[in-house]
This record gives structure tokens, sequence and C-alpha cells, in this order.
């Protein structure tokens, strides 16, 4: 039903210096309403696309998110209320954004220098097949990110 | 989970999941033969009410994305093994198999084939998605299908040989030493396989309707316990431990913890024997006492 047209987008972040022991992307506020979706990251690599291969030497990593599906309530059900009120003991909703992690230390190492400023580009993948079978709507502006650390451990 | 007598037999008692490459004919055959009276049953100790309990119908119980991800899973796993064991005669022994997605390149050959040797349908293969009021499905979320389907591949070119999570990368997450890093780690990769089977597994809403959902995830719960023996005291921070496991109302965090306090493990006995008693073999002749 429906083709994936990716949103991928980009930040600027700066390399720690050496010596580090490990390195980490954290994306916050990742939205998983939609359709599952792996999340390509490419490093200095400004026009990477869904044809660029992950044996690309600019590929750190990936993360995955398994997808909520869209919305099977009514109007409001699946928006996060803005502010937890106290005393409110019921889990989280559903839909709270989720953090991920990737670990990119010898990526980093490998292909930015300390101290240097350098690129992440965020790309959505979505498998044609199963887009296909989707309504457009789970797979249009499929990527939501709130902001994105580099975490370093020295 | 509270009252239970303690027992001596309880060491004895314990069920071993096993992969399913090694399962026998005759322990498929039971599996299969449990998961489609559970498939019969319409109530709640079917398997529709059980594979709708993760997603649809409303509410979506499963929980992703966070720190409960291991305990809540493995309350699922167990609440779904006992309603398998009660549909069993008495004395049966099943368990749920775990799927080793990092070794065993493809679905399952057990999950796999659409029919058996006899012509009938496998039970292990595909289900029905039913039980979800028509209102729950409208074009702003997954699809209606009357049946599970998969589309299993790489979710593209370069992810390995054949786009499963490998082996090292499982051994990599294993020796992970903090919790959260581990089960966000062990989470992406479980992720990766939900994509990789395709079709039905792909969404949340309605994945555990396919029988491979509950291989797959025995398969996460297996990793964590082989991390739970690697680091003694990893423990599940930042979880309070007392954090109630809805909808499964025996279950705190803390009662997930052990797996063998829920009746089961991984370490399955890969060589027993019955002792029987035997003559002590001929050897040489003992010396006579001699008198002095």
């Amino acid at each position: 039903m429906a083709t994936f047209v990716p949103n991928p987008l980009t930040v600027t972040l700066t390399a720690p210096a050496e010596p580090f022991y490990r390195a980490d992307l954290e994306f916050h506020g990742v939205d998983h309403a939609k359709a599952s979706f792996e999340g390509r990251l490419f490093i200095n690599n400004p026009q990477a696309s869904l044809e660029t291969p992950v044996d690309d030497e600019s590929y750190a990593g990936s993360f995955w998110i398994f997808g909520h599906g869209g919305c099977a309530g009514d109007e409001g059900h699946c928006e996060p209320p803005a502010e937890r009120r106290p005393f409110d003991f019921r889990p989280e909703h559903q839909l709270t954004p989720v953090s991920k992690r990737v670990m990119i230390t010898d990526k980093l190492r490998a292909l930015v220098s300390p101290g240097q400023e350098f690129t992440v580009r965020i790309v959505p993948y979505v498998r044609p097949e199963h887009a296909a079978a989707l309504p457009a709507s789970l797979v249009t502006d499929l990527l939501q990110v709130h902001r994105v650390d580099l975490l370093s451990y020295q | 989970m509270t009252g239970q007598a303690v027992s001596k037999t309880t060491l004895s008692l314990r069920r071993y999941r096993k992969s399913v490459t090694a399962l026998t004919g005759a322990e498929i055959a039971t599996l299969r033969a449990g998961i489609t009276k559970m498939l019969e049953l319409s109530d709640d100790r079917g398997f529709e009410y059980w594979a709708g309990i993760h997603g649809l119908p409303l509410p979506i119980s499963c929980t992703h994305g966070s720190p409960l991800f291991l305990p809540w899973h493995r309350a699922y796993l167990y609440y779904f093994e006992q309603h398998l064991l009660d549909v069993m005669p008495s004395g049966a022994q099943v368990s749920l198999p775990w799927w080793d997605w990092s070794t065993q390149a493809g679905i399952p050959a057990a999950y796999a084939a659409e029919k058996l040797p006899d012509g009938a349908a496998n039970p292990l293969a595909g289900a029905r998605v039913s039980g979800i009021p028509s209102a729950q499905f409208n074009e702003f979320n997954v699809p209606a299908v009357g049946r599970t389907n998969r589309t299993p591949g790489p979710t593209g070119a370069g992810h390995g040989p054949n786009g499963l999570p490998s082996a090292a990368q499982v051994s990599a997450v294993l020796a992970l030493k903090d919790f959260e890093d581990f089960t966000t780690q062990l989470e992406d990769l479980h992720n990766q396989v939900h994509m990789w089977v395709g079709g039905t597994m792909s969404e949340i809403p309605v994945a555990a309707f396919d029988p491979v959902f509950w291989a797959h995830h025995t398969m996460i719960d297996r990793v964590w316990a082989l991390w739970q023996l690697a680091h003694p005291g990893g423990g599940v921070s930042p979880v309070p431990l007392d954090h109630p496991l809805g909808p499964f109302p025996t279950l705190t965090v803390a009662q997930t913890l052990s797996t063998t306090a829920l009746g089961y493990d991984y370490a399955a006995a890969t060589s027993s024997a019955v002792p029987t008693a035997t003559a002590p073999a001929a050897g040489p002749a003992t010396p006579a006492a001699t008198a002095s």
C-alpha cells in the first residue's frame, strides 16, 4: 500500500580527546509509534541514503525500533501526556519516546580525529515489502529524534 | 508464587527448555499438540488470549524500550508455558524451545513447514489473528490480517551472511557488565530479529500471534539467563525489585530473577544414566594374610 520515503536526520558532534575507552551515541526522544525500522548511522557521510550499504566505510552501526504499529484507539489514545502528575502510579504511557544507545568506539576512532567535529547521518530503513503492506501514515516521517548525545568514557 | 512448600524434589522437577534443533521428533509432536490445544481454546486459557496480551486487542501490555523489557517478557513466557502445561496430560514433558537465530540460519524447520508429513497443517508455522475488535483496525494502524504471515530476510545488504544477529554479536552483548547496557543492546538484537522475520512479527500489535514469536523470546530469555550466570549480582538496576509485572498478578521483577525459582532452566542434561549395581571387577588377588 505504501512506498517508504526516508526522512534522514543529520547532527554535528565533537569527538572526544584521547584517551577514551568507549564512545556511545545515545538517541533520546525516539518516536516508536509507527512502523518498525532500522536507524542506520553514517559518520561524515551527509549524503548517505537508502542506497548506501552498511558495509560502506562510513557506516557506524544501527539501532532498531520495534514499532507500535500506529494507533488502534480513539483520538488521543496514542498521545503520551505532556507531563506526569504527582501520585500517578500507573505504568508509563506505551508511546513515551524511547532512548537508544549504539556503541561506536572503534568506528569513531577510525574515522574522526580527536577533538574534531563530525556529522552523524541517521537513515531510517524499512524493508520495501514490509512498507508495501502498511498504510502510508505508518512509514511517513518515520524518524523523530529529540536529541543525540555522544558519550565517551575517558 | 507465595505459600508454596519448599521441596527437596525441586531440582528434579525442574523443566528444561531446549534448543528447537535439539528436540526429538516426539518432543516436537508434543509441543505441536499443546499449541494446537491452546489454539482451540477461545477463552483466557487459549493461544489467542495470550497472544493478545502482547499487543491487540487493547490494552497493549508489552514493555519495550525499558529496563522492564526482560523481566516482563520472562513473566509473559512463564504464564504462557503454564497454560501450555495445563492443556497437556499430567506428566507430559513440554516446554518452550528456543530458536538460536545467531547460529541457525533461517526460521527453524519445525516452525517453517506449512504442512506436516501427514498433510495436516503445522500449528507452529502460523496461526489465526483473531479476537481483536474490528474497530481496533483502522486506517492509522497495522492492517487487519486473518492469519500470520512471514517475509524472512535481511533488512538490507551487509548485515552479515544472513541478516540475523551473529554469534559474535551475542557474545559481545553477554560480555557487557552493566544490566542497563546489556538489556538495551540485547533488545536491539531482539528488534532486529522481529524485523528479519517480517510480516506479522514485524509489528508489536500482532507479533505474538506468530508461533515463532515464542521461540524467539525464549532465546532472548535464555541469553538473559546466560548473562545472569556470567555476571552474578548483575541485578536489574535501575528497576525496583518489587515492581509489579502487569497483567501477571503473581509476579514482581524480583520473582523473575531466577529461572530455577520459576521451575525451568536452560542447562539441559547432555548425558544421563541410571546407576546399576555391578559386581566388583576382577582384580589382582588380595594377598592372603600370613601368620607370623
